[in-house]
């Protein structure tokens, strides 16, 4: 029975529909056939009956006289009328007693039947029937007439009949079957074409089509609400689609922005950003390139390696913005200086590099690198303001100076050093021996950091006399390196490189923080004494060095006064508003200020009399010549007196022998050091001259 | 009103004793006792049948205009018993009619629905009794009855009664007679005179 289910719903809708009223009719048919059988057979019998009685009645009506007159033959030729019909077995006609008195045709009487019949009365047996009727003649029952009758006829008849109605229910299964064939198409055929159309949507995906069939019925209504259904997706569709396509130029927009940024992604790669230049790693690239085009042609490579000299004063003095339009304008004349295949690179901070390639003669070389220390010692201009700047240049050239790229830069590197210790504004050519200075300078670096982390500089102090009364006035703090295999160092060994390395901020810090210390503990053990600190002064000219200068004084509650800063005479040269606003923060704050080495800068006496110094050193090498020539000692006596008349302290520093110390008290200098009163010493020796 | 007359006019003939009894058992009862009782028996069954014709000719006959009420007079022309086998048919009803058996007398011819005139009284009948009398059956057992004025002649074939109708003289009559009674009958057309 479930698989007669599950077969018969996934019949397609049309056969179900054929089927289901196929059935019906048939189950109709089926029942009517059986009922108008029936009822034919009973009409049937019925007739039959009727019609026997009748004929029976007819008998009896026709018979009375025959009986009355007692004339067996008329009653027989009454009787033999019945020969028409052939159904008819035998007929008898009976008397009143119920004796025979007339037979048709003979031999043939079933009497006993009769017999049991009542007066009027009929009997069917399987094979007969037998009828009973009486003969009344005024009232008076005169005779039967009995007949007895073939149920053949009858059943040829029913057959006949029956063979009839089947015909007709064939018929009207026929018609049926044509009927159901015509208007079920107008049922199933609005709903396949609706199915055909779901179908095609769901194949093309297109939502464009339309249902047509748009009839009054269910059918419509589902048609009508599927054709909005489809309006709807199409509309939704196209919303999709513009936002598709919204989205798609939405990513096509940022894939172009995001190719353009990879561009400038790969361009600030391989470029530096300020100045625009080939950065080291693409420069590195060109520089191999070169290199093997080089080798392949039998030419020559030349790098150039500018490093501008004291730039970071500039930076310190002027900002940022100021060293950044060095760079630019560096930049700029560098690229002037050279063909446009030629490579500028900026190589790190104020390093440049430059790659020319293809040369034959060194000549070239030379004229360029000529062209470039000349026009690199032009002063640049910043806001009207002329700023001096050089440049040190180191030539290497490939095959001669090197086999590789790497070696090619190391040696234009060492060159350029070189320069720079040559005294700077000058191109070097690159020769093997400056290799082993290089490395020597390397290491120097190397060791000078182990130094400041493991404690391998120290102080050594210095007393600086008071002329007029002949008293210790101040220490001079003196700065050395402990060096573990050279021995004690003295700062003009290692300060030019921990300068150049940047390491001399951390020293200055270490120096600032161990005197205040010191100078406090002096203090603690009761004599305050004044404590001078030599500061590289690269970084004490900025703000931040300021805040922890102050810092240190208020950590170790050490009076400002206890401490003077020692400048070198440059700084005042290098006069900037910035310099001069932040000298004068120090001297607001009570901490004094000298001019280290006076008289070996080209030191302005403009700067001298804006700036708030305090004192000023005259350089030692001054003091050696006193009386070696007059020149020298009239330019003692001039810068004494200038210093005197701008209520300046005068320090002389290397006094040394009696008639220098006379030389100056005649002067009327306050204040001298040198060998003649102490050398430089250790702490603990100070300590049990001023304790 | 005229029968109640005649039946007071004429020999009144005792009612038979049982009257539930239909004619032709009665008929067969007689003929069965004769067989039994009396030697000259069949005369007696013949005698009995004959009027059991006679009464039965009666039911295939219409009278015109008699009333409903109105007896059937029945008058017998014969000896002493054949009268009194008639009698015993007497207060019998036909179709409502109460059947009155009276014994022949010219005067009563009038009030005579059927006359029966036995062979025995062949002498005294002449035709010229009922020739007028259009409303009257005249039924007799004489030869040749109907050739000469009769209207059913009863004759003997095989031991049987059987009769023969004078077409003529009923349709000269103004009796009507039932086909069944004609489609028995011998019929005799008259003569082609």
């Amino acid at each position: 029975m479930k698989s007669v289910c599950r077969w018969f719903s996934n019949l397609q809708i049309t056969t179900k529909l054929r089927l289901v009223i196929w059935l019906i009719t048939l189950t109709a048919l089926v029942f009517t056939g059986a009922l108008l059988i029936t009822n034919t057979r009973v009409a049937l019998r019925h007739i039959v009956v009727e019609r026997l009685t009748t004929q029976a009645d007819i008998i009896a009506a026709n018979s009375t006289a025959a009986l009355s007159f007692q004339d067996r033959n008329a009653a027989y030729e009454t009787l033999s009328a019945l020969s028409v019909d052939n159904g008819v077995i035998a007929a008898v006609i009976l008397d009143a007693h119920g004796e025979l008195f007339a037979v048709y045709p003979e031999g043939k009487e079933r009497l006993d039947k009769f017999a049991t019949l009542q007066s009027s009365d009929h009997v069917f047996t399987p094979s007969e029937l037998f009828i009973k009727r009486p003969i009344l003649f005024y009232g008076e029952m005169i005779g039967f007439v009995g007949i007895e009758y073939s149920r053949k006829q009858m059943t040829r008849e029913l057959w006949l009949s029956s063979g009839i109605i089947v015909l007709f229910l064939v018929g009207a299964a026929f018609s049926a079957f044509l009927i159901t064939a015509l208007l079920q198409r107008g049922i199933t055929r609005p709903i396949q074409e609706l199915a055909a159309l779901a179908d095609r949507v769901a194949k093309k995906q297109d939502y464009s089509i339309r249902a047509t069939w748009l009839s009054k019925d269910e059918i419509g209504t589902l048609a009508k609400h599927f054709n909005k259904m489809l309006g709807q997706i199409q509309t939704r569709d196209k919303r999709l689609e513009a936002y598709n396509r919204h989205l798609e130029e939405m990513v096509t927009r940022r894939t172009e922005q995001l190719e353009d940024l990879n561009r400038q992604l790969e361009h600030k790669a391989q470029h530096d950003v300020l100045t625009q230049l080939p950065n080291r790693a693409l420069f590195e690239d060109r520089l191999q390139h070169a290199i093997v085009r080089a080798e392949r042609n039998q030419e020559k490579v030349a790098l150039l390696f500018v490093d501008l000299d004291h730039f970071k004063r500039i930076n310190d003095a002027y900002g940022h913005e100021a060293g950044d339009q060095v760079l630019l304008q560096v930049a700029r004349t560098l690229e002037n200086c050279v063909r446009s295949e030629d490579t500028v690179a900026r190589f790190a901070g104020d390093e440049f590099i430059l790659l020319l390639s293809g040369l034959n003669f060194m000549i070239d070389v030379n004229v360029v690198a000529a062209k470039i220390a000349l026009e690199m010692s032009k002063p640049i201009e910043y806001k009207s303001t002329p700023l001096n700047i050089s440049a040190s240049i180191g030539v290497a050239v490939y095959p001669d100076d090197a086999a590789n790229a790497e070696l090619l830069l190391k040696a234009a590197d060492v060159a350029m050093y070189h320069a720079k210790n040559q005294g700077r504004n000058r191109y070097q050519f690159y020769s093997s021996e400056m290799n082993i200075k290089i490395g020597e300078r390397k290491n120097l670096e190397t060791e000078l950091l182990r130094a400041i982390e493991e404690n391998q500089l120290l102080l050594l102090y210095q007393p600086v006399m008071d002329l007029r009364t002949g008293a210790i006035d101040s220490l001079e703090s003196l700065l050395r390196w402990q060096h573990p295999r050279l021995g004690l160092l003295p700062p003009a060994k290692f300060l030019p490189y921990a300068e150049e390395s940047g390491l001399i901020s951390k020293i200055d810090h270490w120096m600032l923080s161990n005197v205040c210390v010191q100078a406090k503990a002096w203090e603690k053990q009761g004599s305050p004494i004044h404590v001078r600190v030599n500061l590289a002064m690269r970084d004490f000219l900025r703000k931040e060095f300021f805040d922890l200068f102050f810092d240190l004084l208020q950590k170790n509650a050490l009076s400002a006064e206890r401490i003077s800063v020692e400048i070198k005479e440059h700084v005042l040269m290098d006069e900037t508003p910035l310099t001069v606003e932040l000298l004068q923060m120090l001297r607001k704050s009570c901490i004094q200020l000298s001019v280290d080495d006076f008289g070996t800068g080209y030191s302005s006496l403009y700067a001298l009399q804006h700036c708030p110094v305090d004192f000023v050193k005259i350089d030692g090498t001054y003091i050696n010549e006193i009386h070696d020539n007059e020149e020298n000692d009239m330019m003692i006596r001039a810068i004494v007196a200038m210093a005197h008349s701008l209520n300046l302290t005068v320090i002389a520093e290397s006094v040394e022998s009696y008639p220098q110390l006379a030389y100056l008290k005649q002067l009327d200098c306050e204040l001298a050091q040198g060998y003649l009163f102490y050398k430089p010493m250790p702490r603990e020796q100070v300590e049990k001259l001023i304790l | 009103m005229a029968n109640s007359d005649c039946n007071s006019k004429g020999h009144a003939i005792p009612r038979p004793v049982s009257r539930q009894s239909g004619i032709i058992g009665l008929l067969l009862l007689l003929v069965g006792a004769f067989f039994s009782s009396s030697a000259n028996s069949d005369e007696l069954r013949s005698k009995k049948i004959t009027a059991g014709f006679v009464f039965n000719f009666a039911k295939f006959i219409e009278w015109p205009d008699l009333p409903p009420a109105a007896p059937i007079q029945l008058c017998v022309y014969a000896d002493r018993e054949m009268l009194n086998i008639f009698a015993e048919l007497s207060g019998h009803r036909i179709a409502g009619h109460e059947v009155k058996i009276v014994a022949f007398s010219t005067k009563e011819l009038n009030n005579c629905q059927v006359l029966y005139i036995d062979r025995s009284r062949q002498n005294i009948f002449q035709c010229a009794d009922i020739k007028h009398h259009a409303r009257l059956l005249s039924v007799s057992n004489i030869d040749n009855f109907v050739r000469q004025c009769g209207m059913i002649g009863l004759f003997e074939v095989d031991n049987k009664l059987r009769f023969t109708i004078n077409l003529d003289a009923v349709k000269r009559s103004e009796l009507k007679m039932s086909s069944h009674l004609l489609r028995l009958a011998h019929i005799w057309r008259g003569k082609k005179q």
